[in-house]
Formats: structure tokens, C-alpha cells, sequence
């Protein structure tokens, strides 16, 4: 990795979010490893080379616990304020008699529309998240300040009855994408900025960390906070690829052939996978990855963040690396018309082996619990509303392995599963699994081709329907940028 | 008669003395605040009180065309300011006009653009819960409903005039935005299964100017 490589990354992650982000040089970074595909030179595992830490804070910021609940009720106040006068949603007439309804009459399960309820309810956790991270306040006091921003709009800020799912997504996705916002924000601002350096970084920041851009709007800036770009988390190692496909030949018992269908996706690697420098801090070491395909009826996108919250690492010498570890993940995947999505909490081993001087192998094998799964095939209604999906909970495994030649990931391959108890909309089981293998040749430099395969099997057995099984296979052809 | 023009004398005399002695002596922020709690971090005591409570009363203006009104306005509350820039509040007033009669209460949140002048200027974001009714002392020809209770936000502004470390003296403009709907039939047992977008929406914009005390601790 050089300086480039978070440059890459944040414009990789920005562009998803919606925004074009250039990155900062972090300062004394270190080289990316696994995971990460492009390493020189060889990381301290592999060289034997003493393992450094990157600094601790240089002042620990005074935590600001009610100036942070102030602004989570002050962001649940901007949304409804905006949802009500401006979009006129049914929801947003609220009342002292609703909020007393809602309070006597609890939680149910709501089926609003599946994008709106896995993937913009974790960006409006995100902000709450983010109020707590912005006021000083560590990852689980920050978890808590999206639990309660989640728990105040569902009771307070809707005339709905108050949403079991709603919570839970808000909430979990708020902490995955609200730490990964924050952590990347601290790579994007730059100490000692000015003009017009200092107003696209202060804005981009803004987009990832917003409660920390308007606390330092109002209070100006300082590069010591967390969110700061002196901290050390702004030294921490970043990693990834970016992949563009071409056209798509696909098979499933419906559609066969080949499709012009462009698809763009990537991968951010950050920290140590295999847990050298874990400091024990959550999200020390994270993945995100992101795609986004425009067919076959409207754009669709997958993502998936699986973040280290607890662990162990232990045998950064010798060849090998090993991380014990809990990972929180939050996924939204869509392949065609096939969704699944909703968090879980796996536990795992990642581990890193050198074969030789120049080959290095990667594994992974996690099992957890899929603590709220939504899934369906929208097959029969490729256009509507899209509101007729399942909510089960259940298991969710993950074996992953990946070969790096030199400096570039050459083969990989991954298999996901997740087992639902579903009981909403359809009441029964599904089994989903998931796999995906890919190789990939280095052209020049960075540049790559290589192709990749995909499957999708989902099964299902259901109390009011036949059973069935659903598959649907995709080969692709790509050209790729690891970093 | 005789006892009123001496009084009026004295109030003469007495009136531009207080207003220079208050607006000559040093601002009520800079003076020394021995009751103010100490800043946990190096600015000094804070020259301002956390606690307040305090009355205001005022007049009230439904500017909207869907139902023009006008009438008094006074209430009470508590504020809390976190910060030299921020403070919360929770107020309660009541409104009396022609048409309109209500209460509402409101959770406001100040922010302040300074911390040490005699003269704060403030803005008010907050919600108020309104509880609007049409007027019980006026005949109508048909009951006229129900006016569904809302909550609504709340903007505005205000000036603070600080003429000792615990009193200040405010005036506040308001303006509560609430869209509700006239509700002529039976309640239902529950209000949220009216469907919002089959009423007839009314926009019940007031504005308020009110004048206030407020006690600090």
C-alpha cells in the first residue's frame, strides 16, 4: 500500500454513499495485509519484523453524554420535521394521543418497503451512532445513543405502532455503518488544511461522520478527537480492490443467457484481519463489501460489513497469524430478483499462513447466530412495492479462503449460508447458500483481469406453500484495481 | 389623586437612574458569579446559570387562512442551559382568542451566539404538543368538531437581557407550524387509523410575541 491507497478507498466507499472521496495520506500508515491485497512491503507477520503499534490518543476527549443525547433527539427532531412538512408522510401526525396509543399498545413487525427497512434504517442509526461518537463517547456508549435515537423514533415520532424490525436494523446497522463512517472520516480530514484542501476534506468528512462536521462547525475543528485526523486510527492499514464486470451469463429455471448487465462493486480491507496490531478496540479491523448492478428491472445493490468487535490474536511470527474473534456483520445482499438481508453475530477464526516467500494463504470460518433475517424472491413482482418478504431468524456460517501471489490476491473463494425460522409473511424454513469463486491474473501494475462465478440456491419449506428451490448461477468477466 | 402624582414624581426620578446604572454597569456575564459553577475546563466560572425558571405572556396570531385568529398568550417553564451555546427548555402556555382556545407545552432547544454579553440573541428549535379547541363561549350554528391535537414544531428567536446574574428579561418571537385536520364524526378507538392524506389538512401557523422573566440559579 502507498500513499494512494486510502485515497482509492474513500472514493471507493464515497462513491456508494453517494459522493466521489478522496482520501488523506494517513499519517505513518503501515502496509495493508490480510485481506488486503496489495502489500509491500511484506507485513510484520511474514517479515518477522517487530510489530508497531500505531500511537495512542494524544488526549482523551471529555465525553459529552447529554450534548450527545441532545443531538440524537435534536436528529430525530430534523428527520420528522422533514418527513412531515416537506414529504407529508401519513406517519409524521404525531400527537401526545398517538404517543400514548403507541405506548399502551407496543411493538409489532412492519413491512415497509425491504430497502427502506435494511438499508435506510441503518443510515438513520448511523446518525445516532454517530452523535455519540462525534461527542467523545466510545463504541458501545455510542451503540447506546443508537439504541435510544431508535427507541425514541419508534415511540415518539411516528403515529405507526412501534416496529420490532425497525429497531433492531436501526440500531445494529446504525453501530456497523455509523463506526465504519466514523473510522473512515479520520482518513479523509487533514491536520493543518487550508482552503480549498481543507473545505472539500471538511465536506467529505461531513459525509461520513455528519454530527462531528456540525460539532466542528459550531466548536471548531480539532485534530486531537477521535474523529480527528491525528488520532491513530487514522494510521490504521486500508486495503482493497475495486472491480468492474461486463456482461453477465446467467442461469436460473426462468432466464438463461447472456446479459449486458454492468456491475461494479469493491472491497475495503481495514486493519489487520488476522489480527496483528488488534488493540482490542472494536472495528480495529473491518470489512466492507459493496456492488452495485444496474438490471435486470432497476439498480441493485449488496453490501456487507462484518466488523471485529471482540477477539484475540496470537502467533504474529513463525509464518502464521491467528485472530479469534466476534464479529458483528450487517449484510443486504441481491443477486437478480433474490434478497436477504438483516445482522448477525458470528464468532470466527482468521488466519493467515505463508506457503512460501511469495505465496500467502488467508482463511476464514465463522458460525453465528442471523438475528434477524428478511428475505424473499421477488421473482413474482419484480417492480412493485417489494413489501412481501419474510422476517426469520436463524444460523449463519462463512468459510472464506483467498491465495496472494506476490502482491496481488489471485484466487479466492467463499461460501456463505444462512439457515431462517421464518415467521412473518411465510411461516417455515429457508436455507440460503451463497458461493463465490474468483481468479484473477495481474495485467499491469495494479490492473487485473480475471473471471468469476457465483450461485445462488435458495430452498425453502414453508407451511402454506410447496417447497421449492430457487437457483440462479452467474459467471462474469472483470477488470480489477487492488490497492 | 395627590399620593399617585408623587409616586409618578418619584418613578420619574427613579427610571432613567436605574436604566443608566443598568446599562453603564459591567454586564451581568463579566461580573463576578460567585453562585455560577465552575467550568470543568479552563474558561473560568461560566458566566451564565444552568437552572432558570420563568413566566412570559404575550399575544398570539393564527396567520393561516384556514382559520384567521388572534388572542392572549402567557405560561411558564424551566430551561436548562448545557452549554455556552446550547440549552434546553420545557414551557407550557395557553392560548385564549376569538375562535381559538388551547394549551400547549413545548420542548424547545436554545442555541445561543454568545455567552458573555448583557444581550444573548438565541434561536428556538423545539416541538410543542398543541392542543387546540374552537372557542366553547361561542354559539355555533352546528358543532363545529373536533380539532385533532398535534404536535408541531417549533422556530423562532429571541433576546435575552441579562440585568443581574439571576434575572434577565426576555422577549421571544414564535411560531408554532401545526397541520391537523377537523375531525366532525365519532373518534376512532385509535387515532392513527385515519388515513392523514383522506382529511382535509389544515395549517394552523401562529406566531407569538412575549415578553418574559426569568429566574436564575
Amino acid at each position: 500500500m502507498n500513499a494512494a491507497n486510502p485515497a482509492l478507498a474513500t472514493i471507493v466507499l464515497g462513491a456508494f454513499l453517494g459522493a466521489a472521496l478522496p482520501g488523506g495520506v494517513p499519517p505513518g500508515g503501515t502496509p495493508g495485509v490480510a485481506g488486503a491485497p496489495a502489500v509491500t512491503p511484506l507485513p510484520p507477520a511474514l517479515s518477522r519484523a517487530p510489530l508497531t503499534l500505531p500511537p495512542p490518543f494524544a488526549a482523551q476527549p471529555r465525553p459529552r453524554p447529554w450534548l450527545a443525547a441532545a443531538e440524537v433527539v435534536g436528529i430525530n427532531l430534523g428527520v420528522w420535521a422533514y418527513v412531515h412538512y416537506f414529504s407529508d408522510m401519513n406517519y409524521s401526525y404525531v400527537s401526545g394521543e398517538t404517543i400514548s396509543d403507541n405506548l399502551r399498545d407496543l411493538w409489532e413487525w412492519d413491512h415497509s418497503r425491504y430497502f427502506i427497512n435494511f438499508y435506510h434504517h441503518p443510515y438513520h442509526g448511523y446518525l445516532y451512532f454517530n452523535a455519540g461518537r462525534a461527542n467523545g463517547l466510545g463504541f458501545w456508549g455510542s451503540s447506546l445513543a443508537a439504541l435510544g435515537g431508535s427507541m425514541w423514533w419508534e415511540m415518539f415520532m411516528e403515529k405507526n405502532r412501534p416496529s420490532w424490525n425497525d429497531l433492531i436494523t436501526t440500531t445494529t446497522g446504525g453501530i456497523v455503518y455509523g463506526e465504519i463512517g466514523y473510522r473512515f472520516s479520520t482518513r479523509v480530514r487533514k491536520p493543518d488544511a487550508k482552503g480549498i484542501d481543507r473545505i472539500w476534506r471538511e465536506a467529505i468528512g461531513a459525509l461520513l461522520d455528519p454530527v462531528g462536521a456540525v460539532n466542528r462547525l459550531f466548536k471548531g475543528r480539532n485534530d486531537d478527537l477521535p474523529s480527528g485526523p491525528a488520532s491513530r486510527m487514522a494510521a490504521i492499514p486500508l486495503g482493497g480492490e475495486v472491480t468492474l464486470s461486463g456482461p453477465v451469463i446467467a442461469r436460473s429455471a426462468d432466464l438463461e443467457g447472456t446479459r449486458a448487465v454492468p456491475l461494479a462493486s469493491f472491497t475495503l480491507d481495514y486493519g489487520e484481519q488476522a489480527g496483528e496490531g488488534w488493540s482490542g478496540k472494536p472495528y480495529d479491523a473491518f470489512t466492507v463489501r459493496g456492488r452495485l448492478r444496474w438490471g435486470p428491472d432497476r439498480p441493485h445493490m449488496s453490501l456487507s460489513i462484518a466488523g471485529a468487535v471482540l477477539g484475540r490474536a496470537w502467533g504474529a511470527s513463525g509464518g502464521f497469524s491467528h485472530f479469534a474473534g466476534l464479529y458483528q456483520y450487517y449484510e443486504y445482499y441481491g443477486i437478480g430478483t433474490l434478497r436477504l438481508g438483516g445482522p448477525s453475530l458470528a464468532a470466527g477464526l482468521t488466519s493467515r499462513f505463508a506457503v512460501s516467500s511469495k505465496i500467502r494463504l488467508a482463511t476464514a470460518l465463522r458460525l453465528g447466530w442471523l438475528a434477524l433475517g428478511g428475505a424473499d424472491d421477488f421473482s413474482t413482482d419484480p417492480v412493485g412495492d417489494r413489501r412481501t418478504y419474510n422476517f426469520g431468524t436463524g444460523v449463519m456460517a462463512v468459510a472464506e479462503a483467498c491465495v496472494r501471489i506476490g502482491r496481488f490476491e489471485c484466487v479466492t473463494a467463499s461460501w456463505r449460508h444462512y439457515g431462517l425460522h421464518t415467521f412473518r409473511l411465510q411461516v417455515g424454513t429457508e436455507a440460503w447458500d451463497i458461493f463465490l469463486g474468483r481468479v484473477r491474473a495481474p495485467v499491469w501494475r495494479r490492473l487485473g483481469l480475471g473471471v468469476e462465478f457465483e450461485s445462488c440456491r435458495r430452498h425453502f419449506d414453508f407451511r402454506d406453500v410447496e417447497p421449492g428451490t430457487r437457483r440462479l448461477y452467474e459467471a462474469r468477466a472483470f477488470a480489477s484495481v487492488q490497492f | 389623586m395627590k399620593n399617585r402624582t408623587r409616586v409618578g414624581k418619584t418613578g420619574f426620578l427613579l427610571v432613567p437612574v436605574l436604566a443608566a446604572a443598568l446599562l453603564f454597569a459591567p454586564s451581568a456575564g463579566l461580573a463576578a458569579d460567585p453562585g455560577g459553577p465552575a467550568s470543568a475546563g479552563t474558561e473560568g466560572p461560566r458566566p451564565w446559570r444552568s437552572l432558570a425558571v420563568e413566566v412570559f405572556a404575550g399575544g398570539t396570531a393564527y396567520v393561516s387562512n384556514d382559520c384567521p385568529d388572534g388572542g392572549f398568550s402567557y405560561g411558564g417553564g424551566v430551561r436548562w442551559r448545557m452549554s455556552k451555546t446550547f440549552g434546553l427548555g420545557v414551557l407550557i402556555e395557553k392560548y385564549s382568542g376569538d375562535a381559538l382556545v388551547g394549551a400547549n407545552i413545548m420542548l424547545n432547544s436554545y442555541f445561543f451566539f454568545s455567552g458573555r454579553s448583557r444581550f444573548l440573541p438565541y434561536a428556538i428549535v423545539g416541538v410543542g404538543f398543541n392542543s387546540i379547541k374552537f372557542n366553547p363561549d361561542r354559539e355555533y350554528f352546528a358543532d363545529p368538531g373536533r380539532i385533532v391535537d398535534r404536535m408541531a414544531l417549533q422556530l423562532g428567536g429571541g433576546l435575552e437581557w441579562r440585568v443581574a446574574p439571576f434575572l434577565s428579561v426576555t422577549a421571544e418571537a414564535r411560531s408554532n407550524l401545526i397541520k391537523t385536520w377537523i375531525m366532525t364524526g365519532p373518534s376512532p378507538e385509535r387515532i392513527r387509523d385515519i388515513d392523514p392524506s383522506t382529511q382535509d389538512i389544515i395549517r394552523l401557523y401562529g406566531l407569538t410575541f412575549a415578553a418574559g422573566l426569568k429566574l436564575s440559579f
